[in-house]
């Protein structure tokens, strides 16, 4: 194989060198563009020869220069975001300086009219025969996030987000037209033309992302590209239009384009100061009662569980009468204080405050250009401490032209990023878990007491909970305080990453050009987490270091030829050679029992440690081709294929796949019979396309899931009892009891998509609809294998999936009344998702809770929640006991799905001037959340539900009945001193409680419902019974900016903007927002259970050009 | 030029058809990952998992099911009232099956030479004494066919064919042990490898099935017979020195007591062990009032001195790394007494009661005395009591819960004036009469019986 590319090399190193000897012969093409109407110059406009690498921006003054362009005849293409697109045939004369000036209309399509292909070439968006979200440096400028696939929310159709958290830096998961996999739908991201890393950061001990159970929020490794250093995204949603990266596309390809320099006219530096400044704010706090105490059965109970004790208002409002006097958190005996305290904001501070700023250089000439930035982010979380993030990031762009035609350019940026997270989820350190839970009288201030005992012995710094409110070393905390979680369990997370391109571009001739580019992503992902002893997940306490080092390098090999055959007949020829190999290594240390408490968690301070380690290397190796052919300036046709092999498949498969794509964009409007009756001046019908792509391309198996391994026996039932082999004589194995598979083969996704793009009133309505269906057979699935059989599971291409959608796009300028103008974009997509095939296997768990599992079923869209239901009969009533409470089913079932139905994006932007208004709205509708918060703070009483007391007549409470059979009158006859039922002096009856109607006779719902019964979540409620409406209206950006020419002290202009994100939410989900997700960035979507909230955002920019 | 181009497109086809698959094979492999083992490691393993499932979460739920203990929050709240479902025990069946069956078979599959006769034995053995266990469990489960790739989906054996296909395997085991007699190169059970205690161990095991399948034959003199010939060569040191336990040590997941892992590490508070929440402390409490028994050694030690929990300080039952039995002689000595008494034995009964008292007292620090013929006033009454000690001796064993089905849970205790009482379900009127099948064998096998609504009340084929 070597020999082989070494002979490649050598080809192409004498057919540069037999070309340099030719002669050439060159000219420059330069001039200047300005706006039609107000003659202002245009900065930034794309200029460049079609079908050539020769291109340039234009500067300051609007002034663009292409330099050494051979000599020929080109058509030169001149795109600007807001503009009508320009084209005009020019011819250029060796030493010659062909001068052009252009003056651009401009246009209510806002959409830049050239698109950053797959592989890094460059295509007019109206050839395309497939549909391309795009999103470009201006829009990423306002909206203010600091990552990538955060800006994409509500900005395309069939882009679907969930922004699943408000923890810093964490990840937004992305899904492009439905999901084609039961593994990762996420979709490659490709900078600067070469793929990187863009999963999670997640390890054994943090866990943070994958698992529902995860610990801390999971963080993107996509958040160390700057959004800064962005100049276009394109969003390529399926194979149809990314079938050229093969095998690692078929989740669709985000290609993102780095700033270059650019020549700077008169200038040869350009500086731009930028800075932001952020404020976070808790977006909505949770819901919880303060009226009732802790305890259980209406009576006060300083150590209770719950929050079923005595209504607050009853108390005498004195000082609370305590079990001794030498310690001011004794045990309470009789509990007077009505103090209340909100535990769903105690934990918050008062100013989350980010500064993001940086420095921007610029510049270049003739022969090079160069951008360099550097950016510096200072994010402060909204919990009092130990949250944050911070990056460090420095991009160095620079192009050199060494001859006529031949270009080197690199790219580099190194990131280094750290940051703090907190607990979340079903974990008993988690911070709303024990947040929530606490009763309302608590006050989880002081969080850390001096123990004093009965007789005076003193035990410094323990943690003090609601559990163990006195602080009793001797007792357990139950779940950490909030306050010392947030305190005293430091997450951290440390990455420096060093990645970049390098290209090498030559052109033997102005119709054929060789690129050769190389990129590497290299970075470390130093991850550290520790629970001090006397915490509740540790009572000896844990301490957890992780170290990941991943490596990937992508090599590419391209020509290109370009030719017009006739005046009507013009085509592309692309053929590269790709290589790839990517290595994940980690290793892991955890360590139980410290020997000195209060010295450092360090390894050589602990009685035991468990070192993990892993270490993954893949490679893949492509061969492809892309012809396109121009046909009567009307007709795009395109095909691409690739041939490709990868390591990861199992030895009985087929090694080698090919992945084909075509695609036709049809200019009707073109046609000299519609030119001449329809469009005509194109004040009415203006332009016209009809567009159809098929593609195919896959997802790879993950490493080494070809053969059965054996390993260290480590059994673990579902409680947290383990054992592990290492520990016994000799040490203990076991068969994996996941079955290798030799078969393993990647998941095929075809796509089939068409649509149309209309243009109406010389462009100022533009309308886009796509149809698509993808269909993926072969998906990759640890099918579930019966244990009788001796395995547990096995990866095989065992499921086929499907999804159908629709996407439109409208695009108004309703109203320009120059200086004003008022555009509206819709955004609307609609995405059907359907497993059709799950090889006999019923259900699989998609990650969840027992009786609350996201699962691939037949016959459903992936993601179903799976779990326990009333129990029905046969005609599907609920099926009641003898008192007329609801029973639970035995067994599980399909009880909703959390995908939406569709979801839309409402963009209004409107224009005065300089002053530009942009105000974002982002609708999701129907998709099912399982509000487990909910049910668990039932059960615990702290829910705002649970605020309630109801009177009933005598009669009632001689025949109305609790879900324990007894009425009230037994309650009160059975024991004068209960406190459950209150007799009043009319005979009436009051308690905490309401009458509730099941479907039976009339029921009284109180604690023996919601705290003993299936009325809450912990002790029995069937999932069924929270599964809650998740569909939004969410005010996603409000962004105000003022662009002012500001010609003092050297300085250029200065953009001034103020953004609010997340601002506003419209919903009928109960708990703090239906997008938050346990799930993170997984398939396993629709989980409330304790995650840390979501947040909104002010964010105030300004940036300076000099 | 043109040729040049046709030289380079051609060749950048070969380097790509050609190369492609080179540059990519040989990375199929995890570097860190051997795709086999040695029989004897293998075998630890497989103890492993026998030994999760033998005392972890199968012997909470038969603790309470029985009323040796309390579910007090969360899911084990609802445990205690019978409220399961079919996702509660996935985990526990796939360690059944997946975990020990399995790493069982592998053993014996490399157990070729008789050199290795004796770690072929002792797999046989254990996987007898789990495969009864299974049987006992759920009922109908899947045996003849089970570990046998590529089948994926094995039939349901019937219960009662997969009590005698179990007895057959210890037979086996008892054959290929006694072949070859030299101790095991390794084993995580306190037997250490013997290859006599191992043998004693099967014995044991097939009384313990033989007893199991006797209700179903109107406990015939065949088969209590049959018991009392394996019993006899079974685990029977009144010292408990022949006992089979579960070693542990002091390391957090990784070795503790599975119990202690579970009431102090992983799960405080979502079981305790009160007077009012359980029948055996207020039985063990009411022993003394027969004039004969003094049960506070036993009480104590596995009962805090509070009696609101179980005793996991360093003396009790468990402490981080206390044992676990897995077979006591005390057992064996009940099978043979009661085995006796059903045939009308009742001097050799209270033989072997007295030996089981005397066994408490060397092991738990009781100090009862011992029983007289006169002590008993009927044969139903030394049967009585022969059961009362069963159920305390089986404490926190799933063996508690199989015994007790299959004896109708017909334990009772007097109290200080004399009264019998008899324990009652914790919910409604009838006991649970098995574990319920999982969530993950019915949703990938189809041959798994169906669980009606209220499965968990339908007695086994044993019991019937």
């Amino acid at each position: 194989m070597r020999k082989l590319c070494w002979y490649f090399f050598v080809s192409l190193g004498v057919l540069a060198l037999a070309a340099s000897f030719a002669l050439a012969q060159i000219g420059t093409v330069k001039g200047t563009i300005n706006d039609a109407q107000t003659g202002e110059a245009l900065v930034g406009a794309n200029v460049f020869l079609e079908r050539t690498a020769f291109g340039a921006a234009t500067d300051v003054n609007g002034v663009y220069t292409i330099q050494n362009v051979l000599q020929g005849n080109y058509t030169l293409v001149v795109s600007y975001i807001g503009y009508e697109p320009f084209r005009q045939a020019i011819s250029v004369k060796s030493d010659r300086t062909t001068t052009l000036d252009i003056k651009l209309n401009a246009s209510a399509v806002t959409l830049s009219g050239v698109v950053v292909t797959a592989i890094g070439t460059r295509i007019e968006r109206e050839k395309m025969g497939t549909s391309v979200s795009s999103v470009n440096a201006a829009s990423l400028a306002t909206v203010g996030v600091h990552d990538v696939v955060t800006s994409l929310e509500a900005k395309g159709p069939g882009i679907q987000t969930l922004e699943s958290t408000g923890d810093p830096g964490g990840a937004t998961k992305i899904v492009l037209r439905g999901a084609r996999s039961l593994g990762s739908n996420q979709p490659l991201i490709v900078v600067d033309g070469v793929p990187i890393f863009s999963g999670n950061s997640i390890g054994g001990g943090l866990s943070g992302g994958g698992g529902v159970s995860s610990t801390v929020a999971a963080e993107s490794r996509i958040n160390d590209i700057n959004p800064d250093d962005i100049e276009s995204i394109e969003v390529f949603k399926g194979p149809s239009a990314s079938a050229l990266w093969g095998s690692r596309a078929a989740n669709g390809v985000i290609v993102i384009t780095t700033k270059s320099g650019g020549q700077t006219g008169s200038k040869k530096l350009s500086v731009t100061v930028h800075s932001k400044m952020y404020a976070d704010q808790l977006l909505r706090p949770y819901p919880l009662q303060t009226r009732f105490g802790q305890g259980i059965d209406g009576v006060y109970s300083s150590s209770g569980l719950r929050s079923w004790g005595d209504p607050i208002w009853m108390r005498s409002g004195a000082a609370d009468s305590l079990q001794r006097t030498n310690y001011d958190y004794a045990p309470i005996l009789k509990k007077n204080s009505t103090a209340t305290f909100d535990h769903a904001q105690d934990f918050l501070r008062d100013n989350a405050l980010t500064a993001d700023y940086g420095v921007t250089l610029r510049g270049g000439d003739e022969w090079s250009d160069f951008y360099l930035d550097f950016s510096q982010l200072n994010q402060t979380g909204i919990y009092l401490t130990n949250s944050d993030l911070h990056r460090t990031s420095i991009r160095a762009n620079a192009t050199r032209r060494f001859t006529e035609n031949i270009i080197a350019k690199v790219t580099a940026s190194y990131v280094k990023s750290s940051t703090k997270r907190v607990q979340q989820g079903s974990n008993a350190s988690g911070l709303a878990l024990g947040g929530y839970r606490t009763p309302p009288d608590f006050n989880n201030n002081p969080y850390l007491v001096d123990f004093i005992s009965p007789t005076g012995t003193v035990t410094l710094g323990v943690q003090r909970t609601y559990r163990n409110a006195s602080g009793d070393p001797k007792g357990t905390p139950g779940f950490d305080n909030p306050l010392y979680m947030i305190n005293y369990i430091p997450t951290q997370l440390n990455t420096d990453r060093l990645l970049g391109t390098a290209e090498l571009t030559y052109e033997p001739a102005k119709w054929l050009n060789f690129i050769y580019r190389v990129g590497a992503d290299y970075y470390t992902d130093r991850q550290f987490t520790t629970f001090p002893p006397g915490d509740a997940n540790n009572p000896t306490g844990f301490t957890y270091r992780n170290a990941n080092t991943n490596y990937m390098f992508n090599s590419d090999l391209l020509a290109t030829a370009n030719q017009e055959l006739t005046n009507d007949v013009s085509g592309t020829l692309t053929v590269g050679f790709h290589l790839d190999h990517r290595r994940t290594d980690n290793t892991n240390v955890g360590a139980t029992a410290f020997v000195l408490l209060d010295a450092p968690a360090t390894f050589s301070n602990s009685l035991n440690y468990t070192p993990g380690e892993a270490l993954t290397i893949t490679r893949s190796a492509a061969l492809y081709g892309e012809a396109s052919f121009d046909l009567f300036k009307q007709v795009y046709v395109k095909g691409t294929g690739r041939m490709e092999s990868a390591s990861t498949y199992g030895p009985d498969a087929k090694q080698t796949y090919f992945y084909p794509s075509a695609s036709v964009a049809w200019q009707f409007s073109e046609l000299p019979f519609i030119k001449e009756n329809l469009v005509k001046d194109a004040s009415i019908f203006s332009f016209g396309k009809l567009r159809f792509a098929y593609g195919e391309a896959a997802n790879q198996p993950g490493a080494y899931q070809t053969k059965t391994y054996f390993g260290v026996s480590n059994p673990q039932n579902g409680w947290g009892e383990a054992l592990r082999g290492t520990q016994y004589t000799g040490g203990g194995t076991s068969r994996s009891t996941s079955l290798g598979n030799s078969l393993l083969g990647p998941e095929m996704t075809s796509e089939t998509e068409f649509g149309f793009d209309f243009r109406f009133l010389n462009d100022r309505i533009s309308l886009s609809a796509s149809k698509y269906v993808n269909k993926t057979t072969d998906a990759l699935l640890a099918v579930s294998v019966a244990a009788s059989s001796g395995y547990t599971s096995r990866t095989a291409n065992a499921a086929k999936m499907e999804n159908k959608g629709t996407e439109l796009q409208l695009i108004a300028e309703w109203l320009r009344i120059e200086p004003f103008s008022w555009t509206t974009t819709v955004n609307w997509s609609q995405n059907f998702n359907k497993v059709t095939d799950l090889s006999g296997v019923t259900q699989v768990n998609l990650g969840g809770f027992v009786g609350a599992l996201p699962s691939a079923v037949l016959n459903q869209p992936l993601g179903v929640m799976y779990g326990t239901r009333w129990a029905r009969n046969a005609a599907g009533a609920v099926l009641l006991d003898t008192n007329g409470f609801r029973l639970v089913d035995a067994t599980s079932g399909v009880i909703g799905d959390p995908n939406p139905i569709w979801r839309a994006g409402l963009i209004n932007t409107l224009r005065y001037e300089r002053l530009t208004l942009n105000v974002v709205l982002d609708i999701s509708r129907g998709g099912k959340v399982w509000n487990g918060t909910k049910g668990a703070l039932y059960s615990y009483g702290t829910d705002k539900d649970m605020d309630m007391w109801t009177t009933i007549t005598a009669a009632q409470a001689a025949s109305l009945r609790t879900w324990s059979g007894k009425t009230p009158s037994q309650y009160i006859s059975a024991s004068a001193t209960q406190k459950r039922f209150y007799t009043n002096a009319d005979g009436t009856v009051s308690f905490r409680g309401k009458i509730g109607n099941l479907g039976g006779p009339d029921v009284i719902l109180d604690q023996d419902w919601y705290n003993l019964g299936p009325g809450g979540g912990i002790n029995g409620a069937p999932t069924e019974a929270f599964m809650e409406d998740g569909s939004y209206v969410k005010l996603r950006e409000v962004s105000l900016s003022y662009t002012f020419p500001l010609r003092y002290w050297g300085m250029q202009s200065a953009t001034v903007s103020v953004t609010g994100r997340n601002l506003a939410i419209w919903t009928n989900y109960t708990g703090v927002d239906p997008e938050t997700n346990l799930g993170g960035t997984g398939n396993n979507i629709g989980i409330d259970y304790y995650n840390n909230p979501t947040t909104k955002t002010w964010i105030v920019s300004l940036q300076i050009e000099y | 030029m043109r040729k040049i181009i046709l030289v380079l497109t051609v060749s950048i086809f070969i380097a790509g058809l050609v190369g492609c698959e080179k540059f990519v094979s040989g990375f199929d492999s995890n570097p860190l990952s051997p795709v086999d083992a040695s029989a004897s490691t293998t075998f630890i393993g497989a103890e492993l998992n026998y030994v999760l499932f033998t005392e972890a979460y199968p012997a909470f739920v038969s603790a309470m099911w029985t009323q040796q203990i309390h579910g007090a929050d969360r899911q084990f709240l609802q445990l205690q009232t019978y409220q399961t479902t079919t996702d509660d025990i996935s985990n526990d069946w796939n360690i059944a099956y997946a975990g020990a069956l399995s790493n069982l078979r592998i053993v014996q599959g490399k157990c070729t030479s008789p050199a290795l006769a004796n770690l072929k034995g002792a797999a046989e053995i254990l996987e007898g004494l789990h495969m009864g266990n299974v049987a006992a469990l759920f009922g109908d489960v899947p045996y003849s066919q089970a570990i046998q790739y590529p089948n994926l989906t094995p039939v349901f054996d019937g219960q009662m064919a997969v009590y005698t296909a179990a007895l057959g395997v210890l037979d086996q085991g008892i054959t290929d042990f006694n072949s070859n007699l030299a101790p095991l190169a390794q084993d995580m059970l306190s037997l250490a490898g013997v290859g006599t205690r191992w043998v004693k161990l099967a014995h044991s095991a097939k009384a313990r099935y033989l007893m199991h399948t006797a209700r179903s034959q109107g406990y015939s003199a065949t088969v209590l017979n049959q018991v009392i010939a394996e019993a006899q060569q079974g685990i029977l040191s009144t010292t408990g020195s022949e006992d089979a336990n579960a070693t542990h040590g002091t390391v957090q997941s990784q070795n503790q007591n599975l119990w202690y892992s579970f009431m102090v590490v992983d799960r405080s508070g979502y079981m305790d062990a009160t007077v009012a929440g359980t029948f055996a402390i207020p039985m063990m409490q009411a022993r003394k009032f027969d004039g004969k028994s003094n049960e506070a050694g036993r009480l104590g030690f596995y009962f805090n001195s509070t009696l609101t929990n179980l005793n996991t300080t360093t003396t009790g039952a468990y402490a981080v790394s206390a044992s676990y039995p897995i077979f006591r002689a005390s057992e064996t000595h009940l099978l043979i007494a009661e085995a006796y008494i059903r045939l009308g034995n009742t001097a050799s009964a209270l033989t072997e009661l007295n030996n089981a008292r005397t066994y408490n007292n060397s092991v738990f620090k009781n100090t009862s005395t011992l029983y007289v013929a006169s002590d008993f006033a009927t044969p139903a009454a030394l049967q009585q009591a022969i059961l009362n000690e069963t159920y305390l001796s089986l404490m926190h064993q799933v063996e508690a819960f199989n015994f007790m089905r299959r004896i109708d849970y017909a334990i009772s205790y007097k109290d200080s004036a004399g009264t019998t009482k008899t324990i009652a379900p914790t919910r409604g009127t009838i006991f649970p009469q098995r574990f319920i099948y999982s969530t993950s064998e019915a949703t990938t096998n189809p041959n798994q019986p169906a669980v009606p609504t209220d499965g968990l009340y339908i007695r086994t084929p044993a019991n019937r």
